[in-house]
């Protein structure tokens, strides 16, 4: 997760813009007391508030009661042009005019390439009833067999209508082994994910597995430690009149020494 | 695994375009055929120089490049098919090494809940695992104090 930025930076480099400040005020407690509000002076739940009632809200409370919706009619600029709510009833025959002037030469009126075609596969509705596989495999042969056959006719009559028929084969094939690789997509995307997780799973296990091999290192150190502990207490003990204090005190050190090389594992 | 799906649709628009370029080096490039007993004819491109300077004599192009010879040709059309030839070839590995063709959707979306619940309990797994890890520090950090202490 990315840190938020500091307040100052946030409203010069944050990519998208800061949400409007009283989305704060949204919080159970306030939505609670706008309910309780709305009880106590008996308000339906769905009704609209006056401007008396809105008034008498507390002022953070004022920002929970959405405002009515704009009338058909009002104006509002868009992109510097004045337009209405009514205007977007217009929207899909703008869309259907934009529509066929793309679709047809600006200047001849000819329908310009149709991005329609036929589809040569079967549309199933679900994801294995179809061998995608082999389609693309006979799509693609067919492209390069169609090319040969289109060298045929080229070298034998460059005019022919026959090329223009190989020609929109070709693009045919071409666009739908494009349309089949991208019904696959969903299910690549999904194999994807699995892999991931699988990965996941993997080094998870690794991690577990690591902290179980360094405890049983630790452990066995440890209990290497304490034996080898004892029996030198026993023997210092044992030779406590003739072991002087400075040799005794070497002997603990070294000892510490070695227990330290072994636990950062020289 | 990259992205097998973009690169069937790259590798498929890049053999349309070699067929392309093919075609038209072959209309551009290809040496006239002499026939027996007949003048030889120009090749299409100069062909074409010739008519657009007959046309507009004062901004002709320059004279295209003289065809290759006959051997030369040949050679480049067989480097040609060859280089076609093999991107089919790379398309159909591409499209024999498609990721999950054995699997129906129901299958990897029950593979998906599986490694989740799996993903879950390892979490788990691994908190204790760090906590365990910790603990030994700990402890190991006591003996060396002590071992410290003893030594001192």
């Amino acid at each position: 997760m990315a840190q938020p930025a500091p307040e100052d930076e946030d409203v010069l480099t944050s990519y998208f813009p800061a949400p409007p400040p009283f989305y704060k005020h949204f919080t159970p407690k306030n939505l609670d007391a706008l309910s309780q509000f709305k009880t106590t002076h008996s308000i339906d739940e769905d009704a609209a508030l006056t401007t008396q009632q809105l008034l008498q809200l507390p002022t953070e409370l004022r920002y929970l009661v959405p405002p009515a919706p704009p009338s058909p009619s009002a104006a509002y600029s868009v992109f510097g042009k004045k337009t209405t709510l009514h205007a977007l009833e217009d929207y899909p025959d703008t869309m259907a005019a934009i529509r066929s002037r793309l679709l047809t030469h600006p200047v001849s009126g000819d329908p310009v390439l149709d991005w329609t075609y036929e589809q040569l596969y079967p549309s199933s509705p679900t994801w294995s009833s179809l061998d995608r596989q082999a389609y693309l495999f006979r799509f693609l042969r067919s492209i390069v067999l169609s090319y040969i056959e289109l060298l045929g006719i080229m070298a034998h009559d460059p005019t022919s209508e026959a090329k223009d028929e190989k020609l929109k084969d070709v693009l045919t094939l071409a666009l739908n082994m494009h349309a089949l690789v991208n019904e696959y997509r969903p299910h690549q995307a999904r194999e994807t994910l699995i892999r991931e997780m699988e990965r996941q799973v993997e080094r998870k296990r690794g991690e577990v597995e690591g902290v179980r091999r360094m405890g049983e290192r630790v452990e066995e150190v440890l209990a290497g430690f304490e034996r080898s502990g004892v029996e030198g207490r026993e023997e210092i003990d044992g030779a406590a009149g003739e072991v002087s204090d400075e040799e005794r005190r070497r002997e603990r050190q070294r000892e510490t020494w070695g227990v330290l090389d072994e636990v950062l594992g020289h | 695994m990259g992205d097998i799906l973009t690169q069937i649709q790259d590798e498929l628009d890049m053999l349309l375009n070699q067929m392309q370029a093919s075609f038209a080096y072959i209309r551009n490039r290809a040496p006239p055929t002499p026939i027996p007993n007949q003048p030889t004819l120009s090749s299409m491109q100069e062909f074409e120089a010739q008519n657009a300077a007959a046309l507009n004599p004062s901004a002709a192009p320059p004279a295209p490049p003289p065809p290759p010879p006959r051997e030369e040709f040949l050679k480049d059309i067989a480097e040609l098919s060859r280089d076609m030839v093999l991107k089919e070839q790379q398309l159909e590995v591409l499209v024999a090494s498609l990721p999950g063709l054995d699997k129906s959707e129901a299958e990897q979306v029950a593979r998906m809940k599986e490694l989740e619940r799996e993903l879950e309990g390892l979490e788990g797994e691994r908190l204790r695992a760090v906590e365990e890890k910790e603990a030994l520090l700990r402890r190991v950090e006591g003996k060396i104090v002590k071992a410290g202490k003893m030594g001192s």
